[in-house]
């Protein structure tokens, strides 16, 4: 890639962005157990009404798109950082056991103290840079190689789903809420989950733009931006708990969706290189995308069973990350 | 005027250690180490720069402690020139040396001012890299990248620049290049510089000051005429030679030992 190349494809992805997002969404809101054609959405978006289809439309669907974007947009960031700071592109929310973290957290919280569910953010938060933190110190030696990284966040992993099924079990009677929880979906999700991951959401995105310069300063490697007059150790740090904050807004309300934060960042690292100042807007247009086309597609061609988002992500991304293994087993 | 003062440095690294290095660089002079391979060069220049916390001594960069800079505020006083580049990101020459500008900017502006503009111009200019500021850094051959990784420590406009073996994997015409223009820049703007070197010959004709490490310790120092003798050659290299100066170059002749 020459320059030229790489400000075209800058262009060009920077442009095709909103309209794919627009598009996206639209698939979104009229596809479904009823379609529901982009004229009426229109009527009911400018004038209201009260026909059954703008109920589904305004109720079900519209909260849920909406949810599906963000969730998307997070995990997509949350990764692309992750990836930078553990200098490893197999870092991902998921696999690494950040969404693990968060997941264990926000179970704590829906089975303890089912009244706050308001809390459970803020929770997924806590547990994800815990999680984070855990692993980037097992795995973290001057770099933290793939190998290391993907061994520590499954035994990482494995341990928190470990106490996630011990809680579960003492607690059998209030995992009804939990359950559709654990398998990554937007199922019933609402306006009201909207508002619980909203805030956090919106300021973990909001905080990228702050973190596209210590992210790009950090892919020169430790030495270098020591060099250049960083504080590699403190950023890092920082970064690692946007990454968590990130996660924790997508885990809180979706549950455990893992790949979109994988896959998302490597496809547009590909495509337009790895400056963040692109990767990470671009990536989190490309996560929210992703997101919400696979949630219509898993509630809708499965007819009558909505498949969680989670598992079709799952069957997606899992072939890719082995692909990623196998492609990098030079790497240590 | 002393650039960098180390005073009794020590530090150890697994079976190495560094013990007791009490060296003085001159401010506006260029500074040769030398040494043989594993005896701690690498380790005395990154303890300089702050990469790595010595175990006792102190070092004094430019009279104030290296303990009493922020990493910024060291940034804008000595720059340095790694030993072994990790893998460049996807940047064009122009972007590399702009990181040079970041000591003099908070953690996350990105906006460049004139002033900066005026030192990444300045920087490549000096490296012969205007013609390829555009490129992909990754592009560039061995010699190029070198000098973009040096016009990235140039930007940062220091009054001190380290340079970790800057020539070993160069032939010898994009050497004696390197050694010209880091020559230029210590007479006109009284750079001061320091580099590791392996090459006896341009250490002594293109540097003022000569310091030889063996085995984590300083064996001698001094101008590089006066420290390249015979005995030198057998206490850092342990070979027996003849040394004969033709100008500023020592012509070193091994006295071969008999085949056993
Ligand atoms: N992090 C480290 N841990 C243990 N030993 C190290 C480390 N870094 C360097 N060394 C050892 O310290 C010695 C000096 O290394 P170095 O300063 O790189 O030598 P030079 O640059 O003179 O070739 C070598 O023997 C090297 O193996
Ligand atoms: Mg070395």
């Amino acid at each position: 890639m020459n320059k030229a190349q790489r400000t075209r494809k800058r262009k060009i992805a920077a442009a095709l962005m909103p309209p794919l997002l627009a598009a996206c969404a639209l698939f979104g809101l009229t596809t479904g157990s009823v379609s529901i054609p982009l004229r009426e959405i229109g009527a009911v978006l400018l004038h209201g009404s009260s026909s059954e289809h703008a109920v589904i439309l305004l109720e079900v669907r519209l909260p849920r798109v909406l949810i599906g974007l963000l969730t998307g947009a997070c995990l997509a960031a949350s990764g692309a950082i992750l990836q930078g700071i553990m200098r490893n592109p197999l870092a991902d929310p998921g696999i690494i056991g950040v969404s693990a973290g968060g997941g264990l957290a926000a179970v704590i919280a829906l089975v303890l103290l089912p009244q706050w569910s308001y809390l459970l953010p803020p929770a997924a938060f806590v547990g994800a840079f815990a999680a984070a933190l855990l692993i980037y110190g097992l795995s973290w030696d001057r770099g933290a190689s793939p190998v290391k990284i993907v061994l520590a966040g499954v035994a990482v992993n494995a341990l928190l789903g470990a106490v996630m099924n011990g809680i579960m079990v003492f607690h059998s009677d209030r995992i009804q809420a939990v359950i559709p929880w654990l398998s990554g979906g937007l199922n019933g999700r609402s306006w009201k989950h909207l508002g619980f991951m909203l805030p956090y959401a919106l300021l973990g995105l909001a905080l990228t733009a702050l973190a596209v310069k210590p992210a790009n300063l950090l892919a020169l490697g430790d030495q270098s931006a020591k060099l250049l007059g960083q504080r590699v150790e403190l950023q890092r740090m920082l970064l690692l708990a946007l990454a968590a904050l990130l996660a924790g807004a997508a885990v809180s309300v979706a549950g455990l969706v893992g790949f979109v934060g994988l896959v998302v960042p490597h496809a547009v690292r590909l495509l337009i290189g790895e400056d963040y100042r692109y990767l990470l807007p671009v990536s989190a247009f490309a996560g929210g995308a992703l997101v919400v086309v696979a949630d219509t597609i898993a509630r809708s061609w499965f007819d009558p069973v909505e498949l969680p988002v989670g598992i079709l992500l799952a069957c997606v991304g899992a072939p890719f990350f082995l692909y990623l293994l196998k492609k990098r087993s030079h790497w240590r | 005027m002393t650039a960098i003062e180390t005073n009794e440095l020590r530090l150890t690294a697994g079976v190495f250690r560094l013990s007791g290095v009490s060296i003085t660089v001159p401010v506006g002079q260029i500074t040769a180490i030398v040494g043989p391979n594993g005896s701690g060069k690498s380790t005395l220049l990154k303890l300089i720069a702050g990469l790595l916390a010595p175990g006792g001594g102190s070092i004094v960069i430019h009279g104030k402690p290296l303990a009493g800079y922020k990493r910024a505020e060291l940034a804008r006083e000595l720059s340095m020139l790694p030993q072994s580049g990790e893998t460049l990101p996807e940047l064009t020459v122009r972007e590399l040396a702009a990181y040079g500008r970041s000591p003099y900017h908070g953690p996350f502006s990105r906006r460049l001012n004139a002033e900066d503009e005026q030192a990444i111009d300045w920087a490549l200019e000096r490296m012969n890299l205007r013609r390829h500021e555009d490129r992909m850094a990754r592009t560039l051959s061995g010699g190029e990248r070198q000098r973009a990784l040096i016009a990235m420590a140039l930007a940062q406009k220091t009054g001190i620049l380290l340079l970790d073996e800057p020539t070993t994997y160069l032939d010898i015409a994009h050497q004696l290049d390197l050694m010209r223009v880091l020559s230029g820049l210590n007479r006109e703007y009284g750079l001061t510089i320091v580099m590791v070197l392996h090459d006896l010959q341009q250490a002594a004709a293109f540097c003022g000051h000569l310091i030889a490490v063996k085995e984590g310790a300083v064996v001698a120092r001094g101008a590089p005429q006066a420290v390249i003798t015979p005995h030198f050659l057998k206490a850092v290299y342990d070979i027996d030679a003849k040394v004969r100066f033709d100008e500023a170059y020592p012509l070193i002749i091994p006295l071969l030992r008999p085949e056993l």
